[in-house]
């Protein structure tokens, strides 16, 4: 189980329960066979399925889950009605997805179980045809009266064991259904075998059992070949205690904890630190023994209190670990170029929130791989870089938490869409001329709606836009569309903070403390009594301060709050930023950087708009946290700071879009030449013993995952010489389709971005000039030439095995 | 049919709400203002780790609101999933009423006043007049209804 990807397991688990939702669903279905929310669930979840062992390269699983797709969408579009075949071949794609994951779990891959006959027998359904020779029932027959047979054996076993050994050869001999039952005579002639003591043959009768009623739940796998595999019985007695201890392995792993039932612990943690606050006071005025069990009382209390918090809190790169793996082999499925950038990995969240967002998160990441950004060589026509980049960011914005997706791709079409839908009968020519751009893009989110011309097993079946929408939507947050045609798109997903716990300010006002999330937070400056007066001039009645030479509108938050304004001695400003615009907020008082867990405000309150949830103070105080943004839009005119902004902006993302990320190495002895790779080229860094490398012919080459990797030092092709001479060497690894090479190095040093780097050119061969990377003068490696020299053919290779390759991988990190 | 209430004065009135409604009475606690909030919104009071919204229900019987530093017992009642807690002055027994005692607010009340009061429990000397929880925990906006 260790081999097992935490991928892997995750999505075995979710899939679990999802196969458990699945039976249900359409065993309901086939008694209301009209139902929308059954069907749309039903197709949600093998669409999940298929997606996701899309992205694993689990390729049975996902050509069950696809073709068992095809036939829901016939359902869902109305062009099939429900009836016993249909539900029967439904049923029968359960199964097999089912022993597909069972599989998964216990031998770390997919191959063993046989799923063309479901294929065959679902694509038969479709095309209208009989099944694949009726024998299905009669199989299903067999496979029933079989069961009888083990049950039988598995009776007659134990009783055996109790007898003698010779007993339990007649007793299987009689039983009919002569061909599988071999293998049963097997499983009840094994103790006799095997084990003459009570004990074994108790143990078998048990594996029996449990197989017996395996078989009995799932009679439809009779033609999937299934059978052979669970009835033969050496084989089930070791695979049962197996399956039992993988299964509780998952369990432990990972325990999925009902949220209300963390949220009646904190309550309860906070019941128990009142009691603990009351006993330190009256212990307070004791000493020895009760002073001595308080203090621990409250040591714990503290602890149990963080720990239950943090049950709930995770940061966001708990989901987002998974996306470069993801994305990498999506691009290499689609042909696509992606970098793949991710910022604010540290925000936090809770961690039901989190869950709801993952599912979303990767269908918008899949959406703009596959449909965001286009092949590399039109990229290239319309005078974009060949990589495409694809931003993931998230930060607290406005008392949410904002998780953005980024392409720069092509865009979202109005016109396209426009048209699609209008095919589709969404809607009419004349009410699309009523509606904006974003308006016509935003129906993408409509159900059944896509744009991709050919449904490819990637997405373009219009379920994905649909499931994030009605995800985030349940957790009581937005998704914002913002595309621009031919420049890239932007999801936005707005998620309510609830629980989240967010760095803040806390400052006085009057005698009321109040917290500013970090997020907003830009500096502070303090002004005293004597400058006050000086430093706050005034424009039109506005109050400003100059702040380095510009001027900043300042906003009292007395006057915000409606409060009496009683001018201090002292005032703070707080320079805030939101929705692109900057302002100071004058504040009584500065107290406290502190981390706050935000609770969610009454109904009440939330319509007041000014504060975004309340927190406690350590003295149990509450203290009300504002909301930033909607402060700005309530005092601030918006277009005076926009374009001073805008152009900050700018400058920002300029210097960001212009840099390139380099692996920095070191090779060669005294000097040691610091040599910079372009980190989109590397696929890996390995560690490998010198004695593993063996040579063919002239070449050097390394076993590397079951591929023989040709191998170049760095070092020699360079003129770098005098390495001191190791066992173990650094290695960097680069896999281009299905070749791979590998380049050692003597170091590895450093990953840094050039932004800024100054640099200049040298004609060194293999290299492509210098640079100034972190104060020292590195190289850049000319990684194309160097890869040539270790493997003439690789530029040859296309992606015509790219699949595969992605499948070897997988097979190789299990 | 008897039903049971837990009682409490709010100025000189008996008040009455039924006890499956009330999670818990509480003695005073420190009330953090909402600047901005309606007037029946005493302010925030931390309830063992939970922000629960304190509402002042004067105003809505036509008396002056708490002022925001002045102690006061509260009910804290489950309205809609979220929990809110009554200023009161005093809490009293848990009461248990017989039906037939029940007559429904005259129709010279204000309406505004009958949605929050339900009716009244003929008591030995005194009247129990019965709270309706929707309508006590509603916002309260001078400017809909001026105070009277």
């Amino acid at each position: 189980m260790d081999g097992i990807d935490e991928i892997v397991r995750e999505f075995l688990i979710e899939s679990s329960e999802n196969l458990d939702q699945l039976d249900q669903d359409l065993v309901a279905l086939e008694s209301d066979p009209g139902s929308r929310d059954l069907l749309s669930s039903i197709f949600r979840t093998i669409h999940t399925i298929k997606g996701t062992s899309g992205f694993l390269a689990l390729t049975d699983l996902e050509r069950v889950a696809h073709v068992g797709e095809n036939l829901l969408v016939e359902l869902r579009d109305g062009k099939r009605v429900m009836n016993q075949r249909t539900t029967d071949v439904l049923l029968m794609m359960v199964d097999t997805i089912r022993a597909l994951l069972t599989k998964l779990e216990e031998t770390g891959e997919e191959s063993g179980v046989e799923v063309d006959p479901t294929i065959a027998a679902i694509q038969a359904t479709l095309d209208g045809e009989p099944l694949p020779g009726e024998s299905d029932a009669a199989e299903a027959d067999t496979a029933e009266s079989d069961t009888a047979a083990s049950e039988a054996a598995a009776e007659l076993d134990s009783a055996a064991a109790a007898q003698s050994a010779a007993g339990a050869k007649p007793a299987v001999t009689t039983t009919p259904a002569p061909e599988q039952d071999s293998d049963l005579s097997v499983s009840a002639s094994e103790p006799a075998q095997l084990a003459p003591s009570a004990t074994a043959p108790a143990k078998v009768s048990k594996a029996a059992d449990k197989k017996s009623s395996f078989d009995a739940t799932v009679p439809a796998q009779a033609s999937t070949g299934i059978i052979p595999r669970t009835a033969n019985a050496p084989e089930a007695q070791e695979q049962a205690p197996a399956a039992q201890s993988s299964v509780k392995h998952s369990a432990d792993s990972s325990i999925r904890v009902d949220v209300a039932l963390l949220d009646e612990l904190m309550r309860q943690v906070g019941e128990l630190v009142l009691v603990r606050n009351h006993i330190s006071q009256l212990a307070g005025f004791e000493s020895g023994e009760l002073l001595r069990s308080s203090q621990r009382l409250s040591l714990i209390a503290s602890e149990l209190q963080d720990g239950v918090m943090k049950t709930r809190m995770q940061p966001i790169e708990h989901i987002w670990a998974k996306m470069p793996r993801v994305v990498r082999d999506l691009a290499a499925s689609c042909k696509r170029e992606v970098q793949l950038e991710m910022v604010g990995g540290e925000t936090e969240l809770d961690r039901s929130l989190l869950e709801s967002v993952k599912d979303p998160l990767t269908h918008l990441i899949r959406n703009a791989v596959d449909h965001g950004i286009e092949a590399p060589d039109v990229r290239e026509s319309v005078g974009k870089p060949r990589t495409g980049r694809l931003r993931l960011q998230a930060y607290h914005a406005g008392g949410q938490v904002v998780v953005e997706v980024t392409d720069d791709g092509a865009g979202l079409d109005p016109v396209k869409i426009g048209a699609k839908a209008i095919e589709r009968g969404l809607k009419t020519a004349d009410q699309l001329r009523l509606m904006s751009d974003s308006e016509i893009q935003n129906l993408v989110f409509h159900a059944g709606f896509s744009t991709s011309a050919a449904v490819t097993n990637i997405s373009g079946r219009g379920v994905g836009m649909d499931v994030v929408r009605s995800n985030i939507e349940e957790i009581g947050g937005v998704v914002e569309l913002e595309s621009h045609p031919g420049t890239g798109t932007t999801w936005r997903l707005r998620i309510p903070l609830t629980l989240a716990i967010m760095p803040a300010l806390t400052v006085m006002s009057g005698n009321e403390i109040y917290a500013i999330p970090q997020a907003n937070l830009l500096e502070l400056v303090a002004l005293d009594t004597r400058k006050t007066k000086e430093a706050i001039e005034e424009i039109g009645g506005c109050e400003v301060y100059r702040l380095r030479g510009g001027l900043l509108p300042l906003v009292r938050l007395t006057d915000v709050l409606g409060n009496q304004s009683q001018p201090g001695d002292n005032a703070v400003i707080a320079v805030l930023q939101a929705d692109n615009q900057r302002f100071g907020l004058i504040v009584d008082h500065v107290l406290d950087n502190q981390e706050i867990v935000v609770k969610p405000l009454s109904s009440l309150l939330k319509s007041i708009g000014l504060y975004a949830g309340a927190t406690l103070m350590g003295d149990g105080q509450v203290a009300l946290i504002l909301d930033i943004p909607a402060i700005t839009r309530r005092e601030l005119n918006a277009d005076v700071t926009d374009a001073l902004a805008l152009e900050v902006n700018k400058h920002v993302e300029a210097a960001v879009a212009d840099s390139t990320e380099y692996l920095v190495v070191g090779v060669g002895g005294s000097p040691l030449r610091r040599i910079a790779i372009a980190l989109a080229d590397v696929t890996r860094l390995e560690m490998f013993q010198v004695s593993q490398l063996e040579a063919v012919g002239s070449r050097e080459v390394i076993q590397y995952r079951g591929d023989i990797v040709p191998v170049r030092w760095l070092g020699s092709l360079l003129g770098a010489f005098g390495a001191p001479e190791t066992a173990e060497k650094p290695t960097v690894i680069f896999t281009r389709g299905d070749k791979t090479v590998a380049l050692v190095v003597d170091e590895i040093i450093e990953i840094l971005d050039d932004s800024g780097a100054v640099s200049s050119e040298v004609s060194n061969p293999g290299l492509l000039g210098s640079i100034v990377l972190n104060g020292a003068v590195t190289e850049i490696l000319d990684t194309p030439a160097a890869l040539v020299a270790a493997d003439p053919t690789y530029f040859d290779a296309d992606f015509a095995h790219a699949d595969e390759m992605a499948f070897d991988e997988i097979l190789a990190g299990a | 049919m008897a039903t049971s209430y837990i009682t409490f004065t709010i100025a000189d009135g008996l008040y009455g709400i039924e006890v499956l409604q009330v999670e818990e009475t509480l003695g005073h606690l420190n009330r953090t203002p909402v600047p901005l909030a309606p007037v029946n919104v005493a302010g925030l009071i931390n309830l063992r780790g939970q922000v629960v919204t304190a509402l002042d229900i004067r105003p809505k019987l036509g008396l002056e609101p708490l002022a925001p530093t002045e102690e006061s017992m509260m009910v804290v009642i489950e309205n809609g999933g979220e929990s809110l807690s009554l200023l009161v002055d005093e809490v009293g027994e848990v009461l248990t009423v017989e039906d037939a005692d029940f007559e429904p607010s005259p129709a010279s009340l204000s309406e505004q006043m009958r949605e929050l009061v339900t009716g009244a429990y003929k008591l030995p000397g005194q009247l129990l007049l019965t709270l309706d929880v929707a309508a006590a925990t509603a916002a309260y906006e001078p400017a809909a209804a001026p105070a009277a």
